[in-house]
């Protein structure tokens, strides 16, 4: 009983700290979860998803969220109806030197997300996911373009993504969109 | 046991780091954003402004500020991001929002007209300036001022743009004040404009 009401506690610190933290600006990422659990496939986590609101005037989207694996796998498709976009990819903002891209676009690299240097957009067709390592698709990093858009992406609404591992299969999850990062 | 004392360990470690950075926000009077190490005037600047024949001239009355962004509505991450993180700010500093003026110059005027950019501005702000470049002249002599870089190429009917993601904030000396670079959040924006809106008003 003492050891539950103490490590209660001690969860409870954790969580103020992680509290604390998001204040400083980084994502948390305690929305929906979805699991896909087909035994004895790897088990892939998908959190803290979202899409930005689509600002008047334009057709694009973009989708933000986590993965987590049990096991090395990798994502090589992402797939939305087509009565929310005509195509989702998968993109990188990658930095720009001179005009010409000098980026490594090696997946599973981490992009910068604090330099100033000029960037730009690329497609790549898959992204790694390493075993109990978190792959974030966040701003100014990795994200899922929904192009052409049939209808804008109000605040409030709910889509669902499909994405494709290798080696977990389709997982389906449902992207709420939000003005900013949950 | 062992367990417990792991997230006793765990929990005074992540109070230490809690401790850490809660100072990203600080409280004291040191600018959060990049201040340009020499001085940048960007008075001489001036770009056709969709709405009005007069071009926009980047100097704010005496005052104000000016935040100027070089981006295009096709851009799905950076752009919006920084956007709503401006908005945000100004949402965090109450009546001193008033004295944010916003600018975004569109490095695609190919695709980005007045109406479009208008539009787009007006998801964001009730206060601002499209500015749509109307020559490439026009658009590499304001980048010059600034320093920025944009480049659009077309590969094989895949539009690519190249452009930086800072956001300058300009005083009502036509002077870069500071610099926001790609993912400054806006707590640290709101503290940088009440700053410059404040305990910097007398030199401005």
């Amino acid at each position: 009983m003492t050891i539950k009401t103490q490590r209660l506690a001690m969860g409870a610190l954790l969580a103020l700290g992680l509290t604390t933290i998001t204040a400083c600006g980084a994502s948390d990422s305690t929305s929906d979860t979805t699991v896909a659990t087909t035994a004895p496939a790897p088990v892939i986590t998908v959190s803290g998803q979202w899409a930005r609101t689509s600002p008047d005037a334009t057709d694009m989207g973009a989708v933000y969220l986590t993965v987590n694996s049990d096991t090395d796998d990798t994502l090589v498709s992402a797939m939305v109806d087509s009565s929310v976009a005509a195509m989702a990819q998968i993109h990188e903002m990658v930095p720009v030197e001179n005009g010409m891209s000098t980026a490594s676009t090696m997946a599973g690299s981490p992009s910068t997300t604090m330099d100033s240097s000029a960037m730009t957009m690329k497609e790549v067709d898959h992204i790694d996911v390493k075993a109990g390592i978190a792959l974030e698709l966040k701003p100014g990093g990795y994200h899922i373009m929904l192009m052409k858009l049939v209808k804008p992406l109000l605040t409030g609404e709910t889509f669902k993504l499909t994405l494709t591992f290798t080696k977990a299969g389709a997982v389906v999850v449902d992207v709420p969109v939000l003005e900013d990062a949950p | 046991m062992v367990f417990t004392t792991r997230i006793r360990t765990a929990a005074i470690g992540m109070l230490f780091l809690t401790s850490a950075l809660v100072s990203c926000s600080n409280s004291n009077d040191t600018l959060d954003g990049y201040i340009p190490p020499s001085a940048k005037n960007v008075s001489t600047a001036t770009v056709h402004e969709a709405g009005t024949t007069v071009p926009m001239s980047f100097v704010p009355v005496a005052g104000e500020v000016l935040i100027v962004y070089f981006g295009y509505t096709h851009c799905p991450d950076l752009c919006p991001t920084t956007m709503v993180a401006i908005k945000n700010a100004k949402k965090k500093i109450g009546d001193l929002a008033s004295k944010v003026d916003i600018a975004m110059v569109t490095v695609d005027p190919a695709r980005d007209t007045d109406e479009i950019l208008s539009r787009y501005l007006a998801s964001f702000s009730d206060r601002f300036h499209a500015l749509v470049p109307t020559s490439d002249a026009e658009l590499r002599a304001v980048e010059k001022l600034f320093q920025a870089t944009s480049s659009v190429t077309n590969v094989d009917g895949e539009i690519q743009v190249v452009h930086g993601g800072t956001a300058y904030v300009v005083d009502s000396t036509g002077n870069v004040v500071v610099e926001w670079p790609f993912g400054l959040n806006s707590i640290s924006m709101a503290h940088d404009l009440t700053i410059l809106l404040t305990k910097r008003k007398k030199t401005t």
